[in-house]
């Protein structure tokens, strides 16, 4: 097993909230200042960073034992997220800002993860030292997820486009599950006394590709087939690639296994 | 443009829901991979899960009647107004309305029920005729409903198996809250003018966060009222309060700027 040290979880939300909410509007102007629906296969790299960003928080939160299943978590995460992200949407649109929006959308879920995070160790005293955190965390990653892969379907976040293609068409419900997935499916199948963070994030990224492919399957009915298929290769591509260097560092943690023969039936 | 009592009263009523989602799950036996194995007593999944399901055909049925109500086949003419303007939660509108809101509710309880009868009893049925183990609880030497011993047929090394009587009734009363909270959190959300998508989803988002954060109380298998792991519902409920009323204002903020 290679030695290495652990990129801390700051780093990691920095990453994740900066280039998820680059990726979203980088996006969103391309989309609209070339009236086109080509550019919403960068939201998938904003989700991206955020499942990164999201699956790390889970794995800090989870080995310390939740008592309830790692899955739970994801579901939290989007319970908490899903509604703090329609708001500051919707703020954005009320305004007229509705660049503001997905910035309002994380700062809101971030205080909504907060407050989740106190009840959890201050209420219910589930003394988890990262919980506080982690669960502001999962909550951010949530919010940007939602807003990533609403660009990558509906080639926009706006509030309007949201509430009518993506909760309107129902693709919200595989939305919430797929979305989840990604973040809290990597420590559930990686968990146990040789869990590392490379490897676990491997599996995220190439979970998020596939989930993205998916998406752009999705986004047919939204944005039109040659905009789809954008998203579905360089998806389906960057999922093979996610594929073999998750099964890479799966042969790296593997243990050694030497055939060494049967017993002799008798001896010589 | 809703007044603000209107929204006070929905702010109200989506903490009150999450309450009752969050007590309907400690109801709920839930067993866990133990029990899918038959060495615990209780449903073989995890809360959120059992929440879930209960939850969603809680809402289809509520959903249900709601559709009859919209398209005449149950004639309530001003329920129909009142939820189209958003005055159904308005005072007045509650009292002029009672009637049809008590409808919604009843349909969302017993879709909820029926859930997790069907859960308990099937898998009930696997346990008993699959894996040929008795009903029993390891909790409780009497079964507090029926009376029947249950000590004598535990099998050593685990913690009993199946949904006996006492779970089973247990995740009944569960169903009953579960389904009555995430019914009117739906309502909630219909009065508001979120489409009916929206509402489902966001009465879904609530029903998830009230369940995890009841798992988290519990952390691990529960049998149901007679179990030890019950008394601790009230740090749950408190939790729970301080969620869904947060969770509650930032809905009556986005009711409050207009949902369309």
């Amino acid at each position: 097993m290679s030695e290495h040290k652990d990129m801390s979880w700051n780093t990691l939300a920095a990453i994740g909230m900066i280039g998820g909410l680059l990726a979203i509007y980088i996006a969103y102007f391309v989309n609209n200042a070339m009236d086109v629906a080509y550019g919403s296969f960068i939201g998938a790299i904003g989700a991206i960073f955020a499942i990164v960003w999201g699956a790390d928080a889970v794995r800090q939160i989870c080995k310390y034992g939740i008592g309830t299943g790692v899955p739970s978590i994801g579901m939290l995460a989007f319970g908490m997220g899903l509604l703090t992200t329609i708001l500051g949407l919707k703020i954005g649109d009320y305004t007229g800002i509705v660049l503001a929006g997905p910035v309002l959308a994380l700062v809101l879920s971030l205080i909504q993860g907060a407050i989740i995070g106190y009840i959890a160790n201050g209420v219910l005293k589930m003394k988890i030292p990262t919980m506080q955190i982690g669960m502001i965390f999962i909550a951010g990653s949530a919010s940007l997820i939602l807003m990533a892969f609403s660009t990558v379907m509906a080639g926009t976040f706006e509030y309007g486009a949201f509430m009518t293609d993506i909760i309107g068409t129902g693709f919200i419900a595989p939305l919430f599950i797929l979305g989840a997935l990604p973040i809290l499916h990597p420590f559930n199948a990686c968990l146990g006394p040789d869990e590392n963070q490379k490897r676990t994030l491997t599996l995220a990224v190439e979970s998020g590709f596939i989930v993205t492919v998916i998406f752009g399957i999705l986004s047919i009915a939204l944005v039109g087939l040659a905009p789809a298929a954008i998203t579905i290769v360089l998806g389906l591509i960057a999922w093979v690639f996610g594929y073999l260097s998750y099964w890479n560092r799966v042969k790296e943690c593997g243990v050694v296994i030497k055939d060494t023969g049967l017993l002799p039936a008798r001896e010589d | 443009m809703v007044d603000p009592i209107t929204l006070l009263i929905m702010v109200l009523a989506i903490g009150i829901g999450g309450l009752l989602v969050s007590i309907g799950v400690h109801f709920v036996p839930v067993g866990g991979a133990p029990a899918a194995m038959a060495q615990a007593t209780g449903i073989g999944t995890g809360t959120t899960m059992l929440a879930a399901s209960a939850g969603f055909l809680g809402l289809i049925s509520a959903g249900l009647v709601m559709e009859e109500m919209m398209i005449g086949k149950i004639e309530y003419a001003s329920f129909v107004a009142a939820v189209g303007d958003g005055t159904l939660f308005s005072p007045a509108g509650i009292v002029a309305n009672i009637g049809g809101i008590a409808m919604i509710l009843a349909a969302g309880i017993i879709g909820a029920m029926l859930m997790m009868v069907i859960l308990g009893g099937v898998s009930n049925i696997l346990y008993v005729y699959g894996l040929g183990v008795p009903l029993v609880s390891a909790k409780v030497k009497y079964d507090p409903i029926t009376g029947d011993r249950q000590d004598l047929y535990v099998t050593r090394g685990t913690e009993g198996h199946g949904t006996p009587t006492v779970a089973l009734v247990s995740a009944v009363i569960g169903g009953i809250l579960g389904g009555f909270g995430g019914s009117l959190i739906y309502l909630v959300f219909l009065a508001g003018g979120f489409s009916v998508a929206a509402a489902a989803i966001g009465a879904i988002g609530i029903f998830f966060v009230n369940s995890v954060l009841a798992s988290y109380n519990i952390t691990g298998t529960i049998e149901g009222f007679h179990d030890p792991k019950f008394k601790r519902w009230p740090r749950a409920f408190v939790a729970s309060a301080i969620a869904s009323i947060i969770i509650g204002v930032w809905v009556a903020a986005i009711i409050y700027m207009g949902v369309a």
